[in-house]
């Protein structure tokens, strides 16, 4: 067999999909959508992390500047993004068990039915949280 | 384009559907493929691959594709169509929706002529598991229906090397230190039939971060997969195999995974 | 084994020493520390957003929540549970792109020195705001 003609050409990556493959679901199934759910909704949240920690350190300011910062949380604006900001954790949270549960080997052959539940009670959880995030205070 | 009618060397449809067909083209040179559209008229019983032979004979000789079998024994004739990987030949076009049908080569690896992929890696990734080709643990499973009154018989193994898997993995796409899901289910068929062999550098083998342990479970190889053989089941199949063994080395009761 | 596409694929081997880390160890770690902050951060959502009167605390509220010894050591376990499995996250994803053997171990260093450094930046302002009021 002669050798592909393009192997010594293309760097090693190209022959790859590469990310697109993450992110394309043309084609793909649950499985491929939750897992591209998950990624995003991680990544999301790892910045999440570092705005939140910084946002704290007005804390250490003194009660002026943290009461100006509660002001503007509790701006309805705010409410969606914190909402949007649980719908992330909640996906992540209940598609994450149903990775810890099925990649150990439980419930393999169930993996569908269980993000079908997983985001059901997302959907439920999200429903509440965003009801109280509205009408509290 | 002319129209021309997709058949079977000795079967013509009565009465047909225009199709269009956008299918990948690369020749060796090109750096990025590109896509021809095809007009075929297709009957119920036309599948991806008698449409592609059919391009071939009445419409471009240049169109370069693998097939043998035509019945989803060879695992040779494997594209994807409309993003997802398929065997051609047992791909009905009928079933496929409206709308143009793109027909692409295999991802995850370099393609040599239009829907011509080069398949070592495939082949490379698996030697190092040496799986057995003839199970002897299945000669006859009781709930196996009757086959044309046959006492008994042997079943070969599942997997026909046709390369879906790899393809639809989002991993192996990015990750070339993953060993994929065909190797790591040709690795566990070896767990489960040593045949006397110690398995346990089998085990070794994909008890690695860039082995069992890279699998983010997204199931598209087990969805792809033409013959039943359930590579991501495989691979959970390994991590519990491989948890037990750690377990039982830690409490003291079994041998180190890669013990001589 | 150097496939004929140069990439590197390793071979069963029994000469493998099996000391040290497994591949599952990352995998595992992440599991748990997941299943464990499904309870951490649930706690910590509901104690910051729908238990003091008006949802959000004030700045009293807050100091006055965080020295309270079990909110502290609850609270301290949330934030390296997070941290480490932040960490472990953004290390999966990195290692999904295979670098090389050498990259990823700088890769594992330089997460852990980040994770380190986040958890102690998040003590720092767990000291400095039950410190003050």
């Amino acid at each position: 067999m002669s050798e592909t003609p393009q192997a010594g050409r293309l760097p090693v990556a190209a022959r790859r999909r590469g990310i697109r493959g993450w992110v394309g679901l043309r084609g793909r199934h649950l499985g491929a959508a939750a897992f591209l759910m998950n990624r995003v909704s991680g990544l999301l949240l790892v910045g999440y992390l570092y705005l939140h920690l910084g946002v704290l350190f007005l804390l250490t300011r003194g009660p002026g500047s943290w009461s100006s910062v509660v002001a503007l949380f509790k701006n309805p604006y705010f409410r969606g993004l914190e909402s949007l900001l649980i719908l992330a954790i909640l996906v992540h949270a209940l598609n994450g068990l149903r990775l810890a549960l099925v990649g150990s080997g439980v419930g393999v052959s169930h993996q569908k039915v269980l993000f079908v539940a997983a985001m059901s009670v997302t959907a439920v959880l999200i429903a509440a949280a965003a009801i109280a995030m509205f009408t509290v205070g | 384009m002319s129209e021309a009618v997709a058949t079977a060397p000795d079967q013509r449809p009565a009465a047909g559907q225009t199709r269009r067909f956008v299918v990948s083209r690369l020749k060796p040179g090109d750096l990025r493929p590109r896509f021809d559209d095809f007009e075929v008229v297709v009957a119920d019983w036309t599948t991806v691959l008698d449409v592609l032979r059919d391009i071939r004979v009445h419409q471009d000789r240049s169109l370069t594709l693998r097939y043998s079998c035509c019945h989803a024994s060879c695992g040779t004739c494997g594209v994807r169509v409309n993003g997802k990987e398929v065997l051609g030949c047992v791909t009905n076009v009928a079933g496929l929706g409206a709308g143009p049908i793109v027909v692409e080569p295999l991802a995850n690896t370099p393609v040599q002529h239009d829907l011509v992929v080069d398949m070592r890696g495939l082949y490379e990734g698996l030697q190092p598991p040496q799986r057995p080709l003839v199970r002897q643990s299945e000669r006859k499973r009781a709930d196996d229906a009757d086959r044309d009154g046959a006492a008994e018989f042997v079943r070969f193994e599942d997997c026909i090397e046709c390369g879906l898997c790899l393809s639809a993995c989002p991993i192996v796409g990015t990750d070339p230190r993953y060993l994929g899901p065909a190797a790591l289910a040709a690795a566990w068929r070896v767990a489960q039939e040593p045949r006397g062999a110690d398995p346990a550098a089998v085990l070794a083998w994909v008890d690695d971060e860039h082995g069992c342990w890279r699998c983010h479970s997204s199931f598209e190889c087990s969805e792809v997969c033409p013959a039943g053989v359930d590579p991501a089941g495989a691979i959970m199949a390994l991590r519990r195999e491989l948890t037990a063994r750690k377990l039982r080395r830690l409490m003291g009761l079994g041998r180190r995974v890669d013990d001589e | 084994m150097t496939t004929h596409l140069g990439e590197d694929v390793r071979q069963p081997s029994k000469a493998r020493a099996g000391h040290g880390r497994r591949g599952s160890t990352a995998w595992i770690l992440q599991a748990v520390s997941g299943a464990l902050l499904v309870l951490l951060l649930g706690v910590h959502i509901v104690a910051q957003h729908f238990v003091a009167k008006g949802g959000l605390r004030d700045f009293a509220q807050v100091v006055s929540y965080i020295r309270n010894p079990f909110v502290l050591v609850i609270e301290s376990l949330f934030l390296i549970v997070v941290t480490w499995h932040a960490m472990l996250g953004v290390r999966a994803v990195l290692f999904d792109l295979g670098f090389s053997r050498r990259a990823e171990a700088l890769i594992t260093r330089s997460l852990a020195v980040l994770g380190v450094a986040t958890a102690g930046y998040g003590f720092w302002l767990i000291a400095t705001i039950a410190s003050k009021g």
